[in-house]
């Protein structure tokens, strides 16, 4: 027999969560494509974020920022599910590569008028899929999501100076790619697992 | 870079770019910034890069299929968690609410008896929506085919469903396969046609003590557990169909 078949109270869903959260649905969906890479997954990944979300509305604070708690679940959800999760690319972060060198030799003009002719929409996010996870997670978030460092750490659940280094290295490498220099360039992070689920021995 | 301050400073590029230095720090790196050419380029590079990715983010995020819109509508979403506020707002226009509400009180049947404890009336609302959802979305599909769907489960969650065909006798055609949204998807969910009523058929990846019957409000649910998983069988069908149904899918599955 069941210990608990009702919950004693169905704590309320504040006025007006549903419609906020729903703000964030593209953004959310954007992160579980590139999470799963599979767009039923996707789907079936943000609706768990939903429900998850309004089943703890009632916990969540006000004032504090529900977009990062959204992502926070999402991200939550997707490791739970994974059975590796323990798996997650650590390695990427040990790696001593700065790319400084490449970057100087590549950003020698204005690079910001070199980007001018980099590839843009899909094309753009094609390059993304092609960055270590770990590092397109962190990019997209700060750059994409334009979430502060903080909260990108809480949903990753790696230390803030990690995040930064993660950000720091896959812009610097997306920028390597972009101009046409990642494959000579970035060839010793290119060989960094591009998916957490087939990590490469060292 | 070339001595201990430039490797300093160079960390001091990324929160530089996203402005969360403060003014000293700011002023240092400044001036740092302005001589060094390592440290001026990668400023340069992570700046065009930023720029780029917020100029797209639009476009790089894709937006939502219309199909997960529907999903996560607040109608779709309160049903779930409080059943009772069903009637507060329209939901799932195309399910009809009784429909909802007798399914409800049979999946909560199966609850009671054991088999989805502790958290009963939560999972059986999951299972409702779920069960709605599914049925819904999978109208008119022409169904996968088996043996690809328990492979495809396989390789994406890691075990072992089996997944019946469709078949004569009884009527039943197989239009799905899905995750069940409980307990982070560790539930599959497979969905058939029974002389156009929907049969959903759950597998927990458990053995769990479960009644071998349940029937409550005009609904049936058989369960049962075999080979450390545990099946349960809904359907709004007579006793007789349910039967012949849970013993052609039991037969099936070994």
């Amino acid at each position: 027999m069941a210990s608990r078949v009702s919950r004693p109270e169905e704590a309320p869903v504040p006025p007006g969560f549903d419609a906020q959260a729903l703000a964030y649905l593209d953004g959310l969906f954007g992160v579980a494509m590139r999470l799963t890479r599979d767009r039923s997954a996707a789907e079936d990944l943000v609706q768990d974020t939903f429900l998850k979300a309004v089943r703890s509305a009632h916990r969540f604070e006000a004032g504090t920022n529900l977009k990062a708690w959204l992502f926070t679940i999402l991200y939550n959800t997707f490791r739970n599910a994974r059975r590796d999760a323990s798996r997650d690319p650590i390695d990427v972060d040990s790696e001593a590569v700065d790319l400084a060198a490449d970057v100087t030799a590549a950003a020698a003009g204005d690079p910001e008028r070199q980007l001018l002719r980099a590839a843009r929409g899909a094309e753009l996010r094609q390059a993304l899929d092609e960055l270590p996870d770990a590092y397109r997670r962190a990019v997209w978030l700060r750059d994409v999501e334009d979430l502060a460092y903080a909260e990108i750490a809480r949903i990753l659940e790696v230390p803030l100076g990690t995040v930064m280094s993660r950000i720091a290295r896959g812009r610097r490498l997306l920028f390597l790619r972009l101009t046409g220099q990642g494959e000579e360039g970035g060839s010793r992070s290119a060989s960094a697992p591009r998916d957490a689920r087939r990590p490469q021995p060292r | 870079m070339t001595n201990h301050t430039c490797r300093e400073m160079a960390a001091l590029v990324t929160p530089y770019v996203d402005g969360t230095l403060g003014p000293t720090e700011v002023e240092l790196a400044d001036r740092h910034f302005a001589a060094c050419t390592t440290c001026g380029a990668l400023l340069g590079a992570e700046r065009a890069v930023r720029a780029l990715l917020r100029d797209e983010a639009g476009v790089l995020r894709e937006p939502a299929p219309t199909s997960l819109r529907e999903r996560v509508q607040p109608g779709a979403t309160v049903v779930a968690f409080a059943p009772r506020a069903v009637t507060r707002r329209p939901l799932w226009r195309r399910v009809p609410l009784a429909a909802a509400a007798s399914l409800l009180v049979a999946l909560t049947g199966i609850a009671a008896a054991g088999l989805l404890a502790p958290s009963g009336t939560l999972l059986a609302a999951q299972l409702t929506l779920d069960h709605l959802k599914c049925t819904w979305l999978t109208r008119g599909d022409p169904g996968p085919d088996p043996v690809a769907a328990a492979h495809e489960w396989r390789e994406h969650h890691g075990w072992d469903i089996s997944v019946p065909p469709s078949s004569t006798a009884p009527p039943l055609r197989l239009v799905g396969v899905r995750r069940c949204l409980f307990s982070d998807g560790a539930m599959a969910h497979l969905v058939y046609e029974h002389d156009g009523q929907s049969v959903s058929v759950f597998i927990l990846p458990t053995a769990r003590p479960a009644s071998p019957e349940t029937a409550i409000m005009g609904h049936e649910a058989v369960t049962w557990s075999r080979n450390g998983r545990t099946y349960a069988v809904v359907a709004s069908l007579a006793h007789d169909e349910i039967a012949r149904v849970g013993a052609y899918l039991q037969e099936q599955i070994r």
